[in-house]
């Protein structure tokens, strides 16, 4: 069963699971363990439990589950954005400021509601991302996790996110053909030309 | 691939539209022929419909840091400002790959049209702008456009219309791709304007060719490498052709920073890094520089010799000047579900197959405010079908403010599902000015510690005028198809894809790199075959008339030769 401590693991260690689990997006029991994964307060490689929980919350409002399709949770936005600033080739200022605005945000719960992030309900939250969506920092940082949202539900399965195309599916979208192959996705071909 | 260290026939700096015809021919006659590629050799099983590694990430061009280029424009002030773009990540590379950009294009193939050769002749001067006469023909080119329909792969149909190029075959070797049921709507749409809608001709076959698959119509095309082989890149269809000849060595991974001449001025070995960055040579009777424009300006201004202090055919200063883009700009508008019938908007949706329209109608313009004066072309199309760049667009209000939860989620699914955006793409002239031009920066390096291009750019702005022309006409078309929210915009901003001259040719040494031939004047073994003969560069996409040119180049280096 693909657990949390695979997900520290490289990336590539993983797509290679994936790899032999050939058709495992499409058992229950894999899908079940992937959502269930987006518990509150999980350490990753490059998130904290507590950064890990305002993304998970933060991703929540930004693109919830609803009456029009899934949400953040379903597509492991988090845990995507903890492989994206993985990447050897992003900028350093990048990741710097998507860790930052995660600062930022707590010190505006306590500023602006007067109350520890990890204290606010998720219609608090709700209110202080309506507050600080207003200001050009939180704009700017809120748009940018959005993005990788989008990424993290439109892109292969093989990235971890999509897991069966519900990205897709939702959108009545259909990807282009041949799919990757999973020792030609990103790092791999990363890898390919690198080294 | 071991580089022979015997001596070449003809080496080959760069694989892309401007080597590849070079090296099938050469190849094919029996001469011994290197390419020099700076990037690696994915072949078509390599490629896969992936947005994240062909569109969300930089994988087929280098790392901004590793390869910065400098852009200079015209800040608020009016002052030049340059700055790297390893910060400001405004990239100028296209695909360093063996095959270069070619792997990624779309494949609109338009032929440049008689009047494209004699700008000067027909519209007079514009002020501000250094346009000349090639020094060729249409006549001279005709033969080798109609070789890359065959040899490369070109579909389409030769419908008969008021700007059509005099062609000697009657029709495309490969019939026209599958088309989307708009297709149609605009050709009764023009029709209703009295315009004729050209069936635009694709660098991507229909029917098999050699090991090429005819396309699958997979879905996402342009911006993707093919994995059929049906599109027409350089890769696939001349050099994989070539490498049969056993003639032909590609070298990946080999970065030519260096050309070598003697004291008659003539290039003896061009230097490269290779993978593991330890400095190379290879020698060879002929050199043929086709590394995109940027890039062999670059290379030939860092290639200084006692012969040549300014770089190599540089006495007369010109190497890297006029360098120019393409002018026009982009434009859509919203096919709604609500709008159509229901059978006709799931036809509508049907993916993978090709809008394929063009307007060439106003290739020449006559105009109250214009004069008489050089128009261009509109390419029709959908919106690129890459999931995540049309949902980025979803996440902005009209005003300008964020968009998030359910009301994006709302926004995004009607978007997707219950309407299509059909947009356009206006392609004119970019006139060559003398703010427009390549020079090595003098304090950026690589990687490999050699200065970098610095690009200045401006562009005319008689170019804007000619593109709101044509936008505003084909704005027309998407009115009468019955599209909503219309909009366009034409722009001085220079597409990094569509990228021509700083070593135009011509017959006077004085005011010219290179000769007719793209030999350049000064040097009796070097040509250049990319984009950068190119001294006005047509209002089509620039491919068809590399391809074509480099072509008859290759004919005229065997006659050398022999």
């Amino acid at each position: 069963m693909i657990n949390q401590i695979e997900w520290l693991q490289s990336r590539r260690d993983f797509v290679k699971k994936m790899s032999f689990l050939a058709g495992a997006s499409s058992l229950p029991w894999f899908m079940d363990s992937c959502t269930s994964e987006t518990a509150e307060g999980k350490r990753t490689a490059n998130f904290d439990s507590s950064q890990f929980y305002i993304l998970s919350k933060v991703h929540n409002i930004l693109f919830p589950r609803d009456q029009f399709g899934p949400g953040a949770i379903d597509f492991r936005t988090v845990e995507y954005l903890d492989w994206a600033l993985s990447d050897e080739n992003l900028d350093k200022s990048n990741k710097d400021y998507l860790l930052n605005g995660i600062k930022w945000i707590k010190e505006a719960s306590d500023e602006e509601l007067s109350k520890s992030f990890s204290n606010l309900s998720d219609s608090e939250i709700e209110k202080l991302i309506n507050k600080v969506v207003k200001q050009n920092w939180g704009e700017s940082w809120l748009s940018k996790n959005l993005t990788y949202i989008f990424e993290a539900q439109f892109s292969d399965e093989l990235y971890g996110s999509n897991i069966g195309g519900k990205g897709w599916k939702w959108l009545n979208h259909y990807p282009g053909y041949p799919r990757p192959s999973a020792d030609m996705i990103y790092d791999e071909v990363f890898e390919t030309i690198s080294k | 691939m071991k580089v022979n260290k015997n001596k070449y026939d003809a080496i080959i700096i760069g694989s892309g539209a401007g080597a590849g015809p070079i090296a099938y021919e050469l190849s094919k006659a029996g001469k011994k022929v290197l390419v020099l590629e700076k990037g690696p050799w994915f072949k078509n099983d390599d490629y896969f419909k992936d947005e994240i590694v062909s569109s969300r990430r930089s994988v087929y061009t280098p790392n901004l840091k590793d390869e910065p280029q400098v852009i200079e424009e015209l800040n608020a002030e009016g002052e030049w400002e340059a700055k790297s773009n390893a910060d400001s990540g405004r990239d100028f590379w296209n695909g360093s790959v063996v095959g270069g950009s070619s792997n990624f294009m779309s494949g609109y193939f338009h032929r440049m049209k008689p009047v494209d050769f004699n700008l000067k002749t027909q519209f007079g001067e514009i002020e501000g702008a250094n346009i000349v006469d090639w020094p060729i023909d249409y006549k001279d080119l005709e033969s080798y456009y109609d070789k890359v329909e065959k040899v490369v792969g070109v579909s389409g149909e030769s419908r008969k219309h008021s700007t059509l190029e005099p062609r000697s075959s009657l029709d495309f070797p490969f019939p026209p791709l599958n088309e989307n049921i708009v297709s149609t709507w605009i050709d009764k749409a023009c029709e209703k304007e009295g315009y004729s809608a050209v069936r635009c001709a694709r660098a991507i076959i229909s029917q098999p060719k050699n090991e090429r698959s005819s396309c699958s119509y997979s879905h996402y095309c342009g911006s993707y490498g093919c994995s059929t082989g049906a599109k027409g890149s350089s890769r696939v269809a001349l050099l994989d052709e070539a490498l049969k000849t056993g003639n032909l060595t590609i070298s990946a991974f080999s970065k030519v920073f260096y050309l070598k001449s003697d004291e008659n001025g003539k290039v003896t070995e061009a230097y490269f890094y290779n993978k593991e960055g330890e400095v190379k040579n290879a020698t060879a009777d002929i050199f043929v520089v086709a590394g995109q424009a940027i890039e062999s300006s670059r290379l030939l201004l860092a290639s200084k010799s006692d012969k040549f202090p300014n770089g190599l055919a540089n006495n007369n200063g010109l190497v890297g000047k006029n360098i120019v883009f393409s002018g026009g700009g982009v434009g859509s508008g919203d096919l709604h579900k609500k709008d159509l019938e229901d059978k006709d908007f799931e036809e509508l949706l049907r993916p993978g197959i090709f809008v394929n329209r063009s307007i060439q109608n106003w290739y020449t313009i006559d105009d109250d405010d214009l004069g008489m004066a050089k128009g261009g072309t509109v390419d029709f199309l959908f919106e690129h079908s890459n999931p995540t760049g049309k949902a980025i667009r979803q996440k902005w209000n009209n005003d300008g403010t964020l968009l998030y939860g359910s009301d994006l989620k709302k926004k995004m699914k009607y978007y997707f599902t219950q309407m299509r955006k059909i947009s356009f793409e206006v392609f004119n002239d970019w006139l060559p000015t003398d703010n427009c031009f390549v020079t090595l920066d003098p304090d950026v390096k690589d990687k490999w510690g050699d200065n970098v291009a610095r690009i200045r750019i401006s562009n005319h702005q008689h170019d804007i005028k000619v593109g709101e022309y044509l936008a505003k006409r084909a704005e027309v078309i998407l009115e009468n198809l019955g599209a909503k929210n219309i909009k366009s915009s034409i722009s001085g901003g220079a597409p990094p894809n569509l990228v021509a001259g700083g070593c135009r040719f011509g017959v006077d040494p004085t005011t010219s790199v290179l000769d007719k031939n793209c030999k350049a004047h000064e040097v009796e073994n070097l040509y250049v075959t990319d984009a950068s003969f190119m001294p006005t560069g047509g209002s089509v996409p620039y491919t068809w008339t590399i391809y074509a040119n480099s072509f008859r180049v290759a004919d005229q280096i065997l006659k050398k030769m022999s």
